[in-house]
């Protein structure tokens, strides 16, 4: 059947501006960079511990991928060896994960993992207008002068407890959602055959994730505001897309 | 142009309140935000309230919004509203069945206020 030529291109609109991402991992960081500088405002998103895994846990992926990606961030990982738990990296306390879903074409999960304080930052910046659009006098007295003396970018206001209350939490499982699609489009593009889960969020200490039956793993711990996630994405998937 | 009607569809709170503060910050004056968390509140509130501008995500729990759209294309409801899809999905197909069943935009989550501002203006001026 025949696109209406006004379907065609407002299509075109839309369906164009994702590019194949090279790896899974370039795909990540590009899903990564595009959520925070659009939707949180932070352009600049740090990933200065390199700490990529790329694993086939049950049987391997095309070679050149694996052996690409190890060169390129210098981390390689016995294939055989078992994948650790994305939700409770060494020396994390507590933490928050948001998991989602992939199941299609791609078959398996993405795991964001945070402190909750990270949480916190990251909601408030994606809930926080940008400080161009706030008016002088709607601003906390509290926090202003911290605003103004910002760079604009990681201003955190809230001092003391807080508490991550479903709002929060809500944001935070957007942030994971808006993450794992940007990944997907990065690695299908036009692509339909693999479909999202809303997201569920998983919180509290000593837990482990254990997915079954992942053939690919990619982990990368993302800097912003002085803090840190942890994000992973453990997936299956046809022998045609990866 | 006098203050609108939307519906806000999106399973997400945070997400709706997101998209009606970029909406009032790029100018569309909204006397009324209604908000729904799936295919099947948005319809029912469809059913019962007359809106100028419909803002729907896809992936929701329950009835999505390509499963709103074919309904309200079913039951006739707001044919002349202006229906525009805020989604992480970005497929070929998920694109051309939302215009298919009637949305007349179509703006891939993450967003930039400027997306919002030139896809849903124009289609305020326009009706």
């Amino acid at each position: 059947m025949a696109l209406d030529p006004a379907i065609a291109r407002a299509m075109h609109r839309v369906v164009a501006a994702p590019l194949l991402a090279a790896n899974p991992a370039q795909a990540l960081d590009a899903a990564v960079q595009e959520v925070f500088e659009r939707m949180l405002g932070i352009p600049d998103v740090e990933f200065p511990e390199g700490a990529l895994v790329v694993s086939s846990a049950i049987s391997p992926l095309v070679p050149p991928l694996i052996a690409d990606v190890e060169i390129l961030m210098g981390a390689p990982k016995d294939s055989s060896e078992a994948c650790p738990s994305p939700a409770q990296p060494m020396g994390w306390q507590e933490t928050v994960s948001a998991i989602l879903g992939f199941a299609g074409k791609l078959s398996g999960s993405c795991t964001m993992s945070a402190e909750p304080e990270a949480v916190a930052v990251m909601a408030w910046h994606l809930l926080s207008p940008p400080l161009s659009q706030r008016h002088p006098t709607m601003r906390d007295p509290h926090t202003r002068d911290l605003e103004e003396n910002s760079s604009g970018v990681c201003e955190w206001p809230h001092r003391g407890p807080y508490r991550l209350d479903g709002t929060l939490l809500d944001a935070f499982g957007e942030i994971c959602n808006m993450i794992a699609g940007g990944w997907k489009n990065w690695m299908l593009g036009l692509d339909s055959g693999c479909a999202l889960s809303v997201p569920t969020i998983v919180s509290g200490s000593d837990y482990e994730l254990h997915p079954v039956g992942d053939r690919l793993l990619v982990e990368r711990t993302y800097h912003f505001c002085g803090h840190r996630m942890l994000l992973a994405i453990r997936c299956a998937a046809a022998d045609d897309i990866l | 142009m006098p203050g609108i009607r939307a519906l806000i569809v999106d399973d997400s709170a945070v997400m709706r309140k997101i998209v009606e503060r970029t909406l009032r910050q790029g100018g569309v004056d909204m006397e009324i935000v209604a908000e729904a968390g799936n295919g099947e509140e948005g319809l029912a509130l469809l059913r019962r309230q007359t809106f100028d501008l419909i803002l729907c995500d896809i992936n929701m729990p329950g009835m999505d919004g390509l499963g709103m759209l074919q309904q309200m294309q079913a039951e006739n409801l707001a044919r002349q509203v202006p229906v525009v899809m805020i989604t992480t999905e970005s497929s070929e197909s998920h694109v051309r069945s939302a215009l298919m069943y009637g949305a007349q935009a179509y703006i891939r989550k993450p967003f930039t206020p400027e997306q919002i501002q030139e896809r849903v203006l124009p289609l305020m001026i326009g009706a």
